[in-house]
């Protein structure tokens, strides 16, 4: 009988253990603190632009050009959104240059990361620098609101390449990330 | 020895050796000497009894038990790596963490573990036997305690020791079952003779994963603000402002 009991027991155990793994397993718990360090560290300039959006939502535009009166305001408009929309593209190419070289540099200062990760970044790099590179052309060419649906989703890419640095700095102890972000801007790599 | 149990001892020895590459390759070795004891001792021991196997069998199963509980018993210097990484010197509450683990964790845990371990003897009468029985409970209850308590304190385990205490905790808890279901009766045993190596590659399998890269655990005490500092800071912002505003009375 006191057998029955222990071998009850140790099934109780087994099933302990495995719900308190679950609860303590190392998720994205501190990634949010990890990235906002990264976002701090960084200055990612793109960030500070609210509303990314509405530089390609060409519902105001539509509005005045409906009046034949407004015509000359809509293409001023238009041409002002460009020139915005290109800022904001560049924006977006130097921030993922600049977490690019922030990913080297930690990987570079000693923090041990995977062959997969690394192949992941990279190629989300080079994608997305490609897809900002065209849709900057089609700015250029055609006008801000042509790429209004694909432009909404530029800003994916930073959020990726965010995570995957925010995930190598998390692998070091807090104490040190404020030595790494001196070291960041010492060594001139925050420009 | 089927292809099966060949083929399960083949996957153990390769991820053991691969677990030990990984320890050393990212200099783990001195974090987790307990993981690299258990994991050295394990190799050794593999490759020992399958020359006893196939040598002197007559030996085989005693040898067997023996090194189940050497085994075991350098399970618990892995559970040290685990509870030292968990709640490491700097963490506030260790000593606390430590007394409550010993006074009333350990006191009720090993009086459970002895009475198997008393049960079982009276049963089969061979001590190695009974002793698996209640240094696996033991182990594993120990390692359920520090998981316990990191979710309760909030203490954000890293993959290596998340994933070595998992494993530790799961196969240790899983070979205890199965053990104790052989105990009762005999009709599993076949099965039971392929689940505990499965259930040990499965342990190796998740360590191969947590140790693949240095991801320690995040430091528990260091991103409090001392007291003392936050006051410090307070006090200098206040006069900083008291002085700027004495400037601006005295030069408008």
């Amino acid at each position: 009988m006191i057998l029955v009991v222990f071998v009850l027991f140790a099934l109780i155990l087994f099933f302990s253990i495995l719900l308190a793994s679950i609860h303590t397993s190392p998720q994205r718990v501190s990634q949010s603190r990890a990235l906002l360090a990264v976002n701090e560290i960084v200055q990612l300039d793109s960030v500070s632009i609210k509303n990314a959006n509405r530089i390609f939502d060409d519902a105001e535009y539509r509005m005045l050009k409906s009046n034949p009166a407004l015509a000359a305001v809509a293409s001023r408009l238009r041409k002002d959104r460009q020139e915005i929309a290109l800022i904001w593209l560049s924006l977006l190419i130097n921030d993922l240059r600049r977490l690019s070289r922030f990913r080297s540099f930690l990987v570079r200062g000693g923090v041990s990361t995977e062959m997969t990760d690394e192949l992941g970044v990279f190629f989300t790099f080079v994608s997305s620098v490609l897809l900002l590179t065209v849709l900057k052309l089609f700015v250029r060419l055609f006008g801000p609101f042509v790429v209004h649906g694909i432009a909404r989703h530029a800003k994916v890419s930073i959020e990726a390449l965010s995570h995957a640095s925010a995930k190598l700095l998390d692998r070091l102890p807090y104490s040190i990330w404020s030595d790494i972000a001196q070291n960041w801007r010492s060594h001139g790599f925050a420009s | 020895m089927s292809v099966v149990s060949y083929l399960i001892f083949v996957t153990s020895l390769l991820l053991e050796i691969v677990v030990l590459w990984r320890i050393i390759h990212e200099h783990l070795w001195w974090r987790l000497i307990g993981l690299t004891c258990y994991i050295t001792y394990e190799l050794a021991a593999a490759f020992v009894l399958f020359g006893v196997l196939n040598g002197a069998p007559n030996l085989y199963r005693r040898l067997y038990w023996e090194s189940e509980i050497v085994s075991l018993t350098l399970g618990f210097l892995v559970f040290w790596d685990v509870f030292r990484h968990t709640f490491p010197q700097t963490f506030k509450l260790r000593g606390l963490m430590f007394n409550r683990l010993a006074v009333v964790g350990l006191v009720s845990i090993i009086s459970a573990g002895s009475l198997w371990v008393f049960a079982c003897y009276r049963k089969f009468h061979y001590l190695a036997r009974a002793l698996e029985h209640g240094l696996g409970f033991l182990l594993a209850s120990l390692i359920l305690v520090v998981l316990l308590a990191a979710k309760h304190y909030q203490v954000q385990l890293g993959r290596n020791v998340w994933g070595i205490a998992f494993g530790l905790g799961g196969y240790a808890s899983i070979s205890t079952v199965i053990f104790g279901v052989t105990d009762l009766t005999r009709l599993f045993i076949p099965y039971m003779q392929i689940l505990r190596p499965l259930a040990f590659v499965a342990m190796l399998g998740l360590w191969t994963w947590a140790i693949w890269i240095y991801a320690p655990n995040q430091a528990v005490d260091d991103h409090l603000p001392t007291p003392g500092v936050t006051a410090w800071a307070s006090w200098s912002d206040g006069w900083r402002r008291a002085l700027s505003m004495v400037r601006r009375a005295i030069d408008p």
